[in-house]
């Protein structure tokens, strides 16, 4: 599993690419906590992920809280069918904004 | 044409010319084809209708062949997809190889080469057809592993245990995976507490209804939830117990070991 990092208008882009879930422990939880740091206003992209496990829906959702904490957000964009399914069976469709396309996340939180 | 295969087809392309050219060839080929220029609009075409072969471009607007790819396969795992893509997209076409395509082409379009590739997804589908027979005849097999407890190790069962999901005939395959990827996990990271010394043992069990796994490691255990009334944290936001949540949700039955160390997860035949 690789993980891209972009910048745009502010807004961190993370870019989470490959199916090796098992193998992606605490780094991205401690990547994202760096991150809010110099921004609050986070994109992950889920893209190229194939599969997902409740290790990386419970990063999404303690940095969801973290960010609205510091009064910025997190978007999540490009999520497949199989993953929104997942996403809704533990509710974090509830809490967390998901998109398909990045420039509405983008305008999205350059609102906040 | 003795001899040759014919199926229903699906292509999609956002080039209207391609779509005629391959429409017309394969109808003339004596394949049922339904041509779509919208990725979106293919996929509820894909879940609405039954197809044996999909073709599909690779650079479109919205959805581009390798989200096709995935989407399709979540579906349908078996079902062969031809990408169809410019010269010299090595990338992208390893990629969709790796996403589970069958096959690809270049453009511009090679009619003998579209006849030979549909004619081998044919043939391949036939042969998984006549694996998936095979169940009727299982009473059962079983597999054990004993793993060193390390999570590198997941990707190697969840391959095998794909791979006989396919064999055996079941398409609730990545409900399967997502729960022996939750509890592999919970046994190498909490039962035996990443523990490089301790092994997990995992066995999975065919039968003709249904698929067993169970996982087994070699910690003290922990107290066994009530999972008849097992439901997520009423905060979101609290990261304990997803991991058997979703277990919950996508086996039909699981079940604990007075210790706790091991579980037993099924889940029948569709």
């Amino acid at each position: 599993m690789s993980l891209k990092t972009r910048n745009k208008d502010g807004i961190l882009i993370f870019d989470i690419d490959g199916d090796d879930l098992a193998t992606f422990k605490d780094d991205l939880r401690i990547i994202i906590e760096e991150a809010a740091k110099k921004t609050n206003k986070i994109i992950i992209n889920l893209k190229e992920l194939q599969n997902i496990n409740s290790h990386l829906i419970g990063v999404i959702s303690s940095s969801k809280r973290m960010l609205s904490g510091l009064h910025g957000d997190l978007v999540v964009i490009n999520a497949s069918e199989k993953i929104q399914n997942i996403f809704k069976v533990v509710h974090l469709d509830k809490i967390i904004k998901i998109t398909t396309s990045e420039s509405e996340a983008v305008s999205y939180l350059k609102k906040i | 044409m003795p001899n040759r295969m014919t199926g229903s087809i699906l292509v999609i392309d956002d080039d209207e010319s391609i779509l005629r050219l391959l429409s017309k060839f394969l109808k003339s080929e004596g394949h049922n084809v339904v041509a779509e220029i919208n990725g979106n609009t293919a996929l509820e075409i894909f879940k609405a209708q039954k197809f044996d072969a999909v073709i599909t471009d690779m650079y479109m607007p919205e959805l581009d062949g390798l989200d096709i790819i995935r989407n399709i396969k979540d579906i349908n795992q078996s079902i062969p997809i031809i990408v169809l893509t410019a010269a010299g997209s090595i990338t992208n076409v390893v990629q969709s190889l790796k996403l589970g395509a069958f096959n690809y082409m270049t453009k511009p379009v090679n009619i003998n080469e579209v006849r030979e590739i549909i004619q081998k997804a044919f043939l391949t589908n036939a042969a998984s057809r006549q694996q998936k027979n095979f169940y009727t005849f299982l009473q059962s097999a079983v597999s054990v592993f004993k793993i060193k407890s390390a999570v590198e190790h997941l990707e190697e069962i969840s391959y095998y245990l794909n791979s006989m999901l396919v064999f055996y005939g079941f398409s609730s395959n990545w409900q399967i995976q997502l729960a022996l990827t939750e509890a592999f996990t919970n046994a190498v990271c909490h039962g035996n507490g990443s523990d490089p010394d301790k092994f997990v043992t995992c066995e999975i069990a065919f039968g003709r209804d249904d698929v067993k796994i169970t996982i087994e490691d070699e910690g003290p255990g922990f107290k066994v939830p009530d999972l008849k009334s097992y439901k997520l944290n009423d905060d979101i936001y609290a990261g304990s117990g997803r991991g058997i949540f979703l277990i919950n949700s996508y086996m039909d039955s699981i079940e604990f070991n007075e210790k706790g160390n091991r579980i037993t997860m099924s889940k029948k035949r569709d």
